[in-house]
């Protein structure tokens, strides 16, 4: 006869199973790793489009080609608040790129990236080989904290088939905010019962709710700046800042702010294929970015435009060819395995081969300044504009700071409330001024 | 008379079942320590904390709570805009479901087929409707306008104009009513037909038969319907996530113009935007207390109006 196991015997058991397993697992090393075996490192990319996050990859595959001792898994498709997440649980990838300067800041700020302030010293390398405009965008309080891999800046691009057909000539674009308007209200056609079907302009592309860049491009492009030298001090309700605001609600006064949302409801793509007002000949005029002359290849080869520089204000010729331009940060994460490698392989990043690849595959403009006159460039006289484009003086960037994706986002409230009418530039201007002055001064949210 | 066993003793039995209970219980319990009860302490700790989730954390008191409560405009927008979906919301849902599950009950010809079409969308993931709901109520290109146009009936901005985002989210829940109908059915069917005949003798409408027979009988299924209805409402997440997210960025939600910004919204973004984890700890807490407050506000006033089958009256 058998005798009945005991509970309690199975308990003890499955107790002992449990701890001999355990030290099983911890004292017996399971992947030793050989002295010639690579270093992998994760190496997250942001690029979300169908060519631009395989041309990441190659540029990934061809570092794996080079050299040895690392080699590297590549992601693309990868939003800032998933590597956030990853980083606060304790798993981020060795290296992030990001689509947008907002984080730069808040991350150094916080802790999430590593400061590269002791590699850069470590392997004498020098941030002059940069554009200004790379190495502002990656500078958090006079330290760099990322390396930029390719930037982004904007012009005025227009359809010169719709130009002919509203008897403008496509020789002369607009040079002043004041003709701009002009000529975006003969783009402008509404059909007999007041619905728009073609615009001048969508002043805001993408939506009223689109956290993009128009504002503060337009408030560059008015003179404006949004925070003092000393990079403490937010002066988003400057008067410049307040007459791009004014004019940029004017212009949307012009027709009703209902109906350019419902005009603009009707395309769903940005960056792509169809349903994009500009491929398609819906808006005439656009302030994008150089990106978009691959996009353009590739969604609407026959479309017939032009570039030109971002307007100004009549009678201030002087803050003429203003803009904005934004990048690509290459950081390293806090909770990165291997620091050393995922430097080596951001020092690599910012040399003349990797950057000309990438650049030529997603037709960004080069970080570095080698890069910008390399024959081995695209030739693409558009692309070249907008590389020229980005080397000037009033090329401003987004303030890097603790709370820029906070205060870009705010803009952006702020802005969709003002264009429907819902408070005044002004009030709306010097309401965000004061709250993100204390949220940047550490005296609102504790 | 049975010798009672001494208080403080266990007798060799009752250790057994005791330590076969325990047992059994245990991935339960070690589950629940370990990641319910472990992180809502942890978050409560946070809550009295400035912590950014890695190397800032001290104390700061309830100054969490206080700024939300006293002089943080977001979230009071935020709690505008999901008081909506509560109060709005709520009672609509419980309408709906009563009354397709009356509907549901009746006995027709081909009954099967229109329960299964009304409890189809319930089981959908809420990410592929909210995406058909984004897509149907287009103000241009959406195939409600374009039916509302046909019929020469107005058209209005649904999902681009914040005075119809919080309707058109009102009736996706409408229309992903299934579950309730389900639960208010089986109600439904537990109620005596004997009831309805002694009505019937007595000379009762229909709609004296509904006020003081169904709705009473129902009355178990309606109180557990508001009381999940109410915790979804306050925890309202994917559908105006999907519907209101900025693809640029993946991050900013709520359009238009912060219409569908909700509290757990708002939450998320302190979190894992801005790295408040402090912050958005104690924002969830301040959740946690309503929600339990309402609870037991219905708790107690459901003494007067919930029915349950067999109790005394």
């Amino acid at each position: 006869m058998f005798a009945r196991p005991s509970v309690q015997g199975a308990f003890r058991t499955l107790c002992l199973a449990t701890l001999v397993a355990a030290s099983g697992l911890t004292s017996v090393p399971r992947f030793a790793r050989s002295a010639s075996e690579p270093v992998t490192l994760t190496v997250a990319g942001c690029w979300t489009d169908a060519y631009q996050g395989p041309a990441f990859k190659k540029v990934v595959e061809l570092y794996n080609k080079v050299q040895s001792k690392v080699h590297i898994n590549g992601t693309w498709n990868n939003s800032f608040s998933k590597i956030l997440t990853e980083q606060l649980g304790g798993a981020p990838p060795d290296v992030y790129f990001d689509c947008s300067t907002g984080e730069v800041g808040t991350w150094a700020k916080n802790g999430y990236i590593r400061p590269l302030q002791p590699y850069i010293d470590g392997t004498h390398w020098d941030p002059n080989i940069l554009t200004p405009s790379a190495r502002a965008f990656v500078t958090y309080q006079g330290k760099i904290w990322a390396m930029p891999f390719l930037e982004d800046t904007f012009m005025l691009l227009y359809n010169r088939t719709l130009f002919k057909q509203a008897g403008l000539d496509p020789a002369k674009p607009p040079t002043t905010w004041e003709q701009f308007r002009a000529d975006a209200d003969r783009l402008t056609k509404v059909d007999p019962s007041g619905k728009i079907t073609q615009m001048g302009i969508l002043p805001t592309f993408g939506g009223s709710d689109f956290v993009g860049t128009w504002l503060p491009v337009y408030m560059a492009a008015f003179g404006g700046r949004l925070i003092d030298a000393s990079g403490k001090k937010l002066s988003t309700d400057c008067a410049a800042c307040l007459a791009a605001l004014t004019w940029e609600r004017d212009l949307y006064d012009r027709w009703g702010p209902s109906r350019i949302d419902r005009f603009q409801s009707q395309f769903q793509s940005l960056y792509s294929g169809n349903g994009n007002a500009f491929f398609s000949g819906k808006t005439a005029m656009l302030i994008e970015g150089e990106y978009y002359v691959k996009q353009v290849q590739q969604y609407a080869p026959k479309l017939d435009y032009s570039l030109a520089p971002i307007p100004y204000p009549a009678g201030h010729p002087e803050i003429a060819n203003s803009g904005m331009a934004g990048g690509n940060p290459g950081m390293i994460m806090a909770g990165s395995k291997h620091p050393a490698e995922a430097w080596q392989f951001l020092h690599w990043v910012e040399t003349l081969a990797p950057t000309v690849a990438f650049a030529n595959a997603i037709n960004n403009v080069p970080q570095l300044r080698t890069a910008v006159d390399a024959p081995a460039l695209d030739l693409n006289p558009k692309y070249r504009t907008f590389v020229r484009y980005a080397q000037g003086p009033r090329i401003a960037v987004f303030p890097v700071i603790a709370i820029s994706n906070e205060l870009a986002t705010a803009m952006t409230q702020m802005e969709s409330l003002v264009l429907h009418d819902k408070v005044s530039p002004k009030a709306g201007l010097a309401k965000l001024n004061a709250d993100m002055q204390a949220k940047l001064g550490g005296n609102a949210v504790p | 008379m049975p010798a009672m066993p001494r208080p403080g003793r266990m007798n060799r039995n009752t250790r057994r079942n005791l330590i076969a209970g325990l047992t059994f219980s245990a991935p339960f319990t070690i589950g629940f320590l370990a990641f319910t009860l472990y992180p809502m302490l942890t978050s409560l700790i946070y809550s009295f904390q400035h912590y950014n989730g890695l190397n800032e954390q001290w104390w700061v008191g309830f100054r969490n709570y206080t700024y939300m409560i006293g002089s943080d405009d977001q979230f009071h927008g935020t709690i505008a805009n999901t008081l909506y979906m509560v109060v709005l919301g709520v009672p609509l849902t419980l309408l709906m479901g009563f009354g397709t599950a009356i509907l549901l009950n009746l006995p027709v010809r081909g009954q099967a087929l229109y329960r299964s079409a009304m409890i189809l969308p319930a089981f959908l993931p809420l990410v592929p409707i909210a995406l058909l709901w984004d897509w149907m109520f287009s103000a241009e290109n959406g195939i409600v306008n374009y039916l509302l146009g046909w019929l020469h009936l107005p058209q209005p901005g649904w999902l681009i104009d914040p005075g119809w985002s919080k309707p058109t989210l009102v009736l996706l829940n409408l229309w992903t009513v299934g579950t309730v109908s389900i639960i208010y059915l089986a109600a439904l069917q537990d109620v005596p037909d004997t009831l309805y005949e002694a009505a019937a003798l007595d000379g009762a409408d229909m709609w004296a038969r509904i006020r003081h027979i169904t709705l009473p009988m129902v009355s178990s299924a309606t109180f557990f319907n508001l009381i999940t209805g109410i915790v979804a409402a306050f925890q309202i997440f994917t559908s105006a996530y999907v519907i209101s997210l900025d693809t640029s960025n993946n991050v900013s939600v709520g359009a238009p113009q912060g219409s569908l910004s909700f509290y757990l919204i708002y939450l998320w973004q302190q979190a894992f935007s801005s790295a408040r984890i402090g912050y958005a700890s104690a924002m969830a807490w301040l959740l946690f207390l309503v929600i339990m407050l309402v609870t037991a506000v219905l708790f107690v006033g459901a003494r007067r109006w919930v029915y349950y089958g067999g109790e005394a009256r």
